[in-house]
């Protein structure tokens, strides 16, 4: 029983590590970015117009053709604005959603490589939001915040640069609003971090309420919980309530002047430029022109508000990502082994095992002769599972050695292991796909026969005929479902396709049909022909004839010997074989 | 229009109200901002008429400090009350939305419902909060704006009027084709997504077997295929109504360039003045940047709908309808009389089945998947009801009992036991509310799982279930028991379990199982010869037909099915695996 602590627990990262990941396709961005620069920079241009108009009426006497012409350049600039943001648009999402694909298949990599002890419990979850969530959230910040900050930047700069050369006192007192909003966004800031944790806990909590209240249904109504009895979900949600209103009563008025500041550029130039105006420092044309301005300065300034928030969301999904990442990878060998080399003796030289900190195999030796019968017994937790999936390298041993022959597995290419190893599971792993897939990932490119022949061998064949769409049912959830004993021989068909030399057994002790129980046992005296076999076994009357039976009892090997041996040593085997007979007597009487 | 105002107001409830100040005030701002408006053009015409004087700006100046002040106290106390209102509505929500969902048809639960169910809580609540009270007040405010905007235009000048009518009326329609196609695209990318998870999951879940058989990364082309989909039906959903939306906000941006082809059209052939110039120019600005507003605020009042429709649709399952508040019944004989079910209307899963199990009685049910095994268990709890026929418990109808009530008649342990992510003590004392510490403890002790309890870290504090300590498939059916026993319910539901459990967990369990089962009617889907064979009664299942029935003798004399099935298993247990 391991304490299972969440496997993936964030990290500090940089926005760089998301190229790294995304791959270096930069090029579409620095595009999708100059054409959101140049859609921004078209924003001013009706307002510019406006501001011609409204002085060629101060003037009077003006060609009615040239401000008609103000209006048609400001329709232009329009169109042109909203091509610009089509163009960018469309090229940042195509470059986001590509880099996302880009992003997942490397994680998808990834955790197909790592230790499988990473893989607890928890984990499935934790690594499908990080590819789900996360992961989609990094789309906000390559599509939108990206470019949004670049203009939120670039834009009101370049603008200020053209204002400052018309009047540097004005210029510089339209920047005041930005300059108090950030002030207080970077105060807020302050304030938030600390609640930001507590607030992704509480909303944890409430989810995990939440879905608890619906997956445990059946124990909800059975035991009379109602919503409101059923403290955690109640609770919950106070609890995100209270916290929400707190953090809304500081947060909410600060944003609302935010809001009220970005929006008040005339408060600042009208009073300024009428003094400047009144004391003969700015012409008429100008003052006019700012007050004008004012209007849309800053309102591409606006995008950048919920920069912050928005980026320490991004940021800390980009940790998880990294979290995952860097789970170390088991590391790939050179060597393999030929043929020949294969059918050779397995053994353990001092090996010790640890699932995290607790070690669960001690210092164990044991040698299984090439096309033998061993089997590993022992109560639940004793490590007879562990043993065997140390052999295909499933987990890497934590002291001593497995050899193959003369070969540490761990020098082994993990191609040539995994042909060398067949592993037919308690738990039968079903794709939701056809049953000949299901059979036919076995090996790369069999042929139909072989697959049936497989499926004969396995005693599943006349079952699959029997389906409305023989080897072309389809299994999962809308399709066929069927029982672990009907499972587990297509399993036992998939190794059997696989030909591996080293066949690993893991027994199920009982099955739903009883009557499959003898189909299996048919299926599984075909694929363990001449071949190594290990058999992790529950029900010892189907070892009775094993070459050898190691014993395993906490992590280690207690006794190990033939049936008879065990017997007459009177030992921790004897014991087993009298609480199973008795158990199976009990039964047959 | 009216209808989704129905359906806000019945989301909302009686909070409703509290949403009226935030608006009022968020009406108040948009008429404070106007007035700065207002302080522009009087400015404007004071400089084209030269009567800018220092009086007239310190004037000026004094209101739009004044506008500035109000604005900040006017949007700092509406939008924090509509952001305090907020969670209110959605946490009575999750309270209105989780008595319900309780008092649903059990049956109701399957995996495909409790996906759309979590996401409704998780999500759609909070979707549907967020967006009430932050667009609320904004369309309120846009809608208002535009019909005011509108009218002062064709005051202004009817030319002016139409164009602005004329804009509008080709751009809005556009905006709604976009959301329209936005909303057919959402349902292809919805798929792609559920599509992706459920090859994750599956990738996650059988990493082992694929890299036995090299199925990693990009080598396992299901899942490479499911992303691919995902980045292009992405792809596709953003792009595809981009030519609409940018049509919209351009259009809808062309109001200010024929606002001052206008003006100067009125000015020179002396429609207007100065002053209705300005005015012309300043109101299109407005209305052309409340359009915006539109654009951004137009997927959101879409999304708000969504999410209102799928809250609605939990809310409209019919929950089990039943007469009787009280029940009084005469033993717990449990009995089916013709029973016939079906999943759906046309497939049928139980035929005519009848049977009765006796108080002090054990019922085996046996026979292949599929025969109806689970299905006859999950009747009696009355996670569905029957098609035809009766079930009867103590001569009471189930359909007229209390679903309540019902439940505390039962003892159910399942094959899969859920347990709540919280303290092993409170895991068990579920099974009764004011049990005391002992209670729990015996009860554990009576379930065999006492011993590991105490083995672990905390004891009966440890955290187990999502997120805390992992217990074994065993394990966690002992502390189901241990429920079970705690409740002491007088019919006991059990399905033994297929996982595998070694001999010594297997015999806890059988002991377990017994100190559960004295004296109760007992209904047991049986995998375990043992229990087949001390069952009281045992009914074989075949395709939805009670095939045999009786006890272990009777039925190993009648020489059927049962009989056949025993001898294979006596075959199976002399097998032994030779090597050659």
């Amino acid at each position: 029983m391991s304490k299972a602590t969440s496997a993936v627990q964030p990290k500090e990262v940089r926005m760089s590590y998301l190229f790294e990941l995304a791959g270096s396709k930069k090029t579409g961005l620095y595009v999708a970015v100059l054409f959101s620069v140049l859609s921004g920079l078209c924003t001013f241009a009706p307002y510019l117009m406006v501001f011609r108009t409204v002085l060629f009426l101060f003037e009077k006497n003006g060609d009615s053709q040239v401000a008609f012409r103000y209006g048609l350049i400001a329709a232009a600039f329009i169109l042109l604005r909203f091509i610009f943001q089509t163009i960018s648009v469309s090229l940042t999402h195509y470059g986001a959603y590509t880099a996302l694909y880009a992003v997942r298949k490397k994680i998808c990599k990834h955790i197909g490589e790592v230790n499988l002890g990473f893989f607890t419990d928890n984990s499935t979850g934790e690594v499908k939001k990080v590819l789900m969530e996360d992961v989609e959230r990094l789309e906000q910040f390559l599509a939108h915040q990206i470019p949004d900050i670049t203009v939120a930047v670039v834009v009101p700069l370049s603008v200020l640069g053209y204002l400052l050369t018309v009047n540097i006192p004005m210029a510089l007192v339209l920047m005041i609003p930005i300059i108090l909003t950030l002030t207080l966004q970077s105060l807020m800031m302050v304030f938030f971090t600390p609640q930001m944790k507590d607030f992704s806990l509480i909303q944890g909590q409430l989810n995990s309420a939440l879905l608890q209240f619906v997956n445990g249904m059946p124990i909800m109504k059975t035991y009379n919980l109602t919503a409101d009895t059923y403290q955690a979900y109640a609770h919950a949600g106070k609890e995100f309530n209270a916290l929400w209103k707190r953090v809304s009563r500081v947060a909410a008025p600060v944003s609302a002047v935010c809001k009220v500041l970005i929006e008040s550029g005339i408060f600042f130039t009208l009073p300024l430029g009428g003094l400047l105006y009144l004391s003969g420092h700015i012409e008429l044309g100008s003052y006019v022109f700012f007050v004008i301005m004012s209007i849309v300065f800053l309102s591409s300034y606006s995008n950048l508000m919920n920069f912050a928030q928005i980026f320490s969301q991004i940021s800390a999904g980009l940790g998880r990502i990294k979290a995952v990442m860097d789970i170390p990878v088991i590391p790939e060998g050179t060597r393999t082994l030929s043929p020949d080399q294969s059918c050779s003796d397995i053994t353990f030289s001092h090996v010790s095992f640890a699932y995290q900190e607790t070690e669960v195999l001690h210092d164990v030796c044991l040698t299984i002769q090439k096309d033998s019968l061993t089997a590993f017994v022992g109560a639940s937790g004793a490590g007879k599972s562990t043993a065997a999936q140390l052999i295909p390298r499933f987990w890497d041993v934590t002291k001593g050695s497995i050899y193959i022959g003369e070969q540490d597995v761990k020098d082994l290419m993990t191609e040539n292991l995994m042909d060398t190893v067949s592993f037919v599971f308690q738990d039968a792993f079903m794709l939701e796909d056809t049953i000949y897939q299901n059979i036919a990932i076995g090996r790369s490119g069999c042929t139909r026969e072989e697959v049936e022949n497989a499926a004969k061998a396995a005693q599943i064949h006349e079952f699959i005929q029997s389906l409305p769409n023989s080897y072309e049912t389809y299994l999962g959830a809308a399709g066929v479902k069927m029982s672990g004993g009907e499972k587990q021989r297509v399993c036992i068909a998939r190794a059997i396709l696989k030909k591996a030399p080293i066949i690993i057994f893991d027994e199920a002790t009982s099955f739903t049909d009883l009557e499959n129980e003898r189909k299996i046992q048919l299926a599984l005296g075909n694929l363990l022909k001449s071949r190594t076999t290990i058999m992790i076994a529950h029900r010892l009357h189907t070892i009775v004839h094993a070459d050898n039976i190691c014993v395993f009892q906490e992590g280690k090997i207690a006794e190990t010997g033939t049936h008879t041996d065990l017997l007459n040593q009177n030992g921790i085997y004897a014991q087993m074989w009298r609480t199973y007979t008795q158990q199976e007597m009990g039964v047959s009487e | 229009m009216n209808s989704f105002l129905k359906v806000l107001g019945r989301l909302i409830g009686k909070d409703g109200h509290r949403l009226i100040s935030p608006i009022l005030f968020s009406v108040i701002d948009s008429v404070l901002n106007s007035c700065m408006y207002g302080v522009m053009l009087f400015t404007l015409l004071d400089l084209a008429a030269g009567q800018f004087t220092a009086d007239h700006l310190k004037k000026y100046t004094a209101l739009l400090l004044a506008v500035f002040v109000l604005r900040c106290a006017a949007q700092a106390i509406g939008f924090t009350q509509a952001q305090c209102t907020g969670p209110d509505i959605s946490q009575r929500l999750r309270m209105t939305l989780g008595n319900h969902i309780r008092s649903l048809n059990l049956g109701f639960f399957n995996q495909n419902s409790i996906g759309k169910l979590t996401g409704t809580l998780l999500t759609d609540v909070n979707d549907f909060e967020t967006i009430i009270t932050h667009c609320l007040c904004d369309v309120v405010k846009v809608v208002s704006f535009t019909i005011l905007a509108l009218v002062v235009s064709f005051l202004l000048d009817w030319h002016f009027g139409l164009a602005i009518m004329i804009l509008v009326g080709i751009a809005l329609p556009l905006l709604v084709l976009s959301g329209k196609i936005s909303a057919r695209n959402s349902d292809a990318l919805r798929a792609a997504n559920r599509n992706v998870v459920s090859r994750i999951v599956e990738y996650i879940g059988g990493i082992r077997t694929f890299r036995l058989y090299g199925l990693i990364g990009t080598r396992f082309s299901r899942l490479d295929d499911a992303l691919k989909r995902l980045r292009k039906e992405s792809t596709k959903a953003e792009i595809s109504i981009l030519p609409l939306s940018m049509s919209f906000s351009a259009i809808t941006a062309m109001i200010v360039p024929v606002a001052l082809i206008l003006g100067i059209w009125l000015q020179t052939t002396e429609q207007t003045n100065a002053t209705g110039f300005l005015l012309i120019v300043l109101l299109a600005i407005s209305i052309s940047s409340t359009m915006t507003v539109v654009s951004s605020l137009y997927p959101q009042i879409r999304s708000i709908s969504k999410a209102a429709d799928s809250i609605l649709s939990v809310l409209d399952e019919k929950p089990l309808p039943y007469e009787k508040e009280q029940a009084a019944f005469r033993d717990y004989t449990v009995e089916f009389r013709n029973v016939t079910f079906g999943y759906t209307e046309n497939s049928s899963v139980l035929h005519d089945v009848s049977f009765a199990a006796q108080p002090g009685t054990t019922t085996a049910l046996i026979g292949p998947s599929g025969s109806g095994k689970t299905t006859i268990v999950s009747l009696v709890a009355r996670f569905w009801d029957v098609s035809g026929g009766l079930i009867k418990i103590g001569g009471l109808d189930i359909k007229e009992i209390k679903p309540d009530t019902l439940a505390q008649q039962m003892s159910i342990v399942f094959q899969e036991v859920y347990l709540l992510a919280d303290t092993v003590f409170n895991n068990i004392r579920i099974g009764k509310a004011d049990a005391t510490k002992e209670d729990v403890i015996t009860a554990a002790k009576a379930a065999h799982c006492h011993e590991f309890i105490i083995a672990m870290e905390n004891g009966y504090d440890t955290i187990i279930g999502e997120g805390g300590s992992t217990l074994s498939g065993g394990e966690k059916q002992r502390i189901a028991i241990a429920r079970a026993l705690l409740r002491d319910a007088p019919i006991v539901l059990l399905d033994e379990t297929t996982s595998s459990l070694d001999a010594d967990n297997e015999r806890e369990i059988q002991h377990a199982f017994k100190h559960l089962m004295k004296g109760k009617t007992v209904l047991v889907i049986a995998h375990r010869l043992n229990t087949i064979v001390n069952a009281d009664n045992i009914l074989v299942l075949d395709k939805g037909h009670i095939r045999e029935a009786g006890t272990h003798v009777e039925l190993m004399e009648l020489g059927g099915w049962y009989a056949q099935m025993i001898e294979e298993q006596r075959k199976a247990e002399q097998w032994v695996v030779k090597s050659e």
